[in-house]
């Protein structure tokens, strides 16, 4: 019960800044705020009295992942993807392609890079068969899945399928030289929409060995 | 200036999204890591806000008050969120639980603004465990019964303390 005596409710409204109810009386204060403008009024009183306290607090740097998943979840995915792309094609000029020789059949390579241009994946295509090699991607979230998309040149991003642990994925679709390539962060056994819902996390391109 | 960003921020601005965060995320990360006590927890309790801000921007009202009481307000409403669904109700042995506050003097380091200056006044009128519980609560993120335990104190007493140092808090800063 949110108190209408307002010396109680400005009380109830102090230890509600003060983080001092418990979970039960700290949810009925929220749920009342929108609709009670006394209580409201209350609180954004001690909020804007108490501030002060804080002026002492260390600065801190946040690490710079707190920005990129930020960044990720307020991108919606298709223009996440694209950006990603434009970067990824940047790294991978700028940065290493490695070219392996293979002794048959058409071969493709291509590295998936992050957005630090990062190199994450070693991609090897030979024949139908596509071969990732973990170089330095993140750790994926437990409860989580990184799935390779192919992304034409014009409309929506093909899924590839799931990364397996072991790296070795045989696509559902052939891939070859010229394609770009992006890893998405998934629900455990991929995207339910059949789209990239999470952040776009790696892009690289194969090229023709 | 934060008013202006947070303006641009509801509508949708997303370079003036990035301005807030690198301009603010330094503060706000160091409240939230005053009361997660662990980069990790601090770091998600930061995106939770930011993402918070991004979405309600448009509920910032600067004629009821400051853009930056709004801001660290979201960021401390998430770690507590955070430090409820971790069980803060639970009584630890955590020998460092809230001894914190040994390395700084929050009302000792408050600036000198008039408002500020009247908190700092009356923090000072208040009896020193008055005044003890309230910080610990409020800088550290404390529970009542981490207080109590912090103070060595039975937790009925806390609660009594803090009502009783809001009280007092209340009619002092409104009669300065």
């Amino acid at each position: 019960m949110i108190p209408t005596d307002p010396e109680e409710r400005d009380l109830v409204a102090g230890e509600y800044v003060l983080g001092v109810l418990d979970a039960d009386q700290r949810r009925e204060v929220a749920a009342a705020l929108p609709v009670d403008a006394a209580l409201a009024a209350a609180v954004r009183w001690w909020e804007e009295r108490l501030l002060p306290l804080l002026a002492g607090v260390v600065a801190v740097s946040p690490p710079s992942l707190v920005w990129k998943r930020i960044e990720a979840r307020i991108t919606p995915p298709e223009l996440a993807l694209w950006r990603r792309a434009a970067i990824g094609l940047a790294a991978i000029a700028a940065a290493l392609v490695i070219y392996i020789a293979w002794p048959q059949e058409p071969r493709s390579v291509g590295v998936l890079a992050a957005g630090d241009k990062r190199a994450a994946f070693l991609v090897e295509g030979r024949g139908s068969a596509l071969h990732l090699t973990a170089l330095e991607p993140d750790p994926v979230p437990a409860g989580r899945a990184l799935e390779l998309w192919q992304v034409p040149p014009s409309g929506a991003p093909v899924s590839l399928g799931l990364l397996p642990a072991d790296g070795r994925l045989r696509p559902t679709r052939p891939t070859a030289a010229g394609m770009t390539l992006a890893v998405s962060l998934e629900p455990a056994g991929g995207s339910p929409t059949g789209a990239p819902t999470g952040p776009v996390l790696y892009v690289g391109v194969l090229k023709a060995d | 200036m934060l008013d202006d960003l947070l303006r641009a921020v509801a509508t949708g601005d997303r370079r003036a999204f990035r301005t807030l965060y690198q301009q603010e995320s330094h503060r706000l990360y160091g409240v939230a890591m005053r009361m997660m006590r662990s980069p990790t927890a601090a770091s998600d309790v930061l995106q939770e806000a930011f993402l918070q801000v991004w979405r309600n921007a448009d509920r910032f009202d600067p004629e009821r008050g400051s853009a930056g009481a709004w801001l660290v307000s979201l960021v401390r409403y998430r770690a507590l969120d955070a430090l409820e669904r971790s069980g803060r109700e639970i009584p630890t042995d955590d020998p460092n639980l809230g001894d914190a506050p040994v390395e700084f003097d929050p009302v000792a380091a408050i600036d000198g603004s008039r408002d500020a200056t009247a908190l700092r006044r009356c923090l000072q009128v208040l009896e020193d465990k008055n005044r003890q519980s309230i910080v610990l609560a409020f800088v550290e993120g404390l529970s009542h019964s981490q207080v109590a335990q912090r103070l060595g104190t039975p937790l009925g007493t806390v609660k009594a303390w803090i009502r009783r140092g809001l009280q007092n808090l209340k009619s002092c800063l409104e009669a300065s």
